[in-house]
């Protein structure tokens, strides 16, 4: 009941208020109620709790990192010479739940030169656009803020020797 | 001209000028998973840039708040197929591109 109020209000606030369409609106919320069932019975849900204090220090952080981002590759797009070395390097997560580990792959995406290509277990393949940037302990500091966001204990480190996997082709 | 659009004009500049970036850099980029760089980096930032300037211009809360939505679920939905396009293309056997 909470998800369809959330869908419904989703809804209103595309359609800014208009009440002649809330035909289409129930169909939409409807079909996104369903959607969510069919997640729900792949993946068994887990609940997230939301640390407020966290999230509300990970959105300037966010916005900082998208704005280097695009500056990055635009910088790298535009140069002459198109400064760019990329390379797939294996990172193990410390994000032990599968909220924040999903989090966390989806906003690498947006972080600077990198985006996770792979995933398996506790171990993602990180793409990123220049090899020379050590990119372990930005990963781990985004790590830290989606584990205060996402209230998850700090963990630690990857014990040595459990090595990450080799890149699927070799 | 109202402040708001003295503001709003050099947002949506920048706005177009990322997303110049990021179709530059879709074309000269050398393989799949470069070209995602562009497309969602560049790309995020110039909505994000331009998001800001219509909501500087926008009448009314609900248009604000429409527009920060849209923002949202764009830069969840780039995200999401950022990383579905990669691990296709990885799935698939298609090798990074190495500087030689």
């Amino acid at each position: 009941m909470r998800r369809a109020l959330a869908y419904g209000t989703a809804w209103w606030v595309l359609v800014e208020g208009r009440s002649d369409t809330w035909v289409a609106g129930i169909i939409a919320a409807a079909l996104a109620l369903g959607a969510r069932r069919l997640l729900d019975r792949t993946a068994a849900p887990v609940p997230v709790r939301i640390d407020v204090p966290g999230l509300l220090r990970f959105v300037p952080f966010f916005l900082r990192e998208s704005v280097r981002g695009g500056v990055d590759v635009a910088r790298r797009a535009l140069h002459r010479r198109l400064p760019i070395a990329p390379a797939l390097i294996p990172y193990p997560l410390t994000l032990r739940t599968r909220p924040a580990q999903i989090f966390f792959v989806n906003a690498v995406s947006l972080a600077p030169g990198m985006f996770v290509a792979a995933w398996t277990g506790d171990v993602v393949l990180v793409h990123v656009l220049d090899s020379g940037v050590n990119v372990a302990p930005r990963l781990r500091a985004l790590e830290a803020r989606i584990a205060a966001m996402l209230g998850e204990p700090a963990i630690p480190p990857w014990p040595p020797g459990s090595g990450p996997p080799a890149p699927p082709w070799r | 001209m109202p402040i708001s659009t003295w503001l709003s004009i050099p947002l949506l500049l920048a706005g177009a000028f990322f997303f110049l970036g990021g179709t530059i850099g879709m074309l000269r980029f050398p393989d799949v998973y470069t070209r995602l760089h562009a497309l969602t980096k560049a790309d995020n930032l110039g909505l994000g840039l331009i998001t800001g300037a219509l909501v500087l211009e926008a009448d009314g809360w609900a248009v604000r708040a429409k527009l920060l939505l849209i923002w949202i679920l764009v830069l969840a939905a780039t995200a999401t197929l950022c990383h579905i396009v990669a691990r296709a293309a990885l799935e698939r056997g298609i090798r990074p591109w190495r500087r030689p």
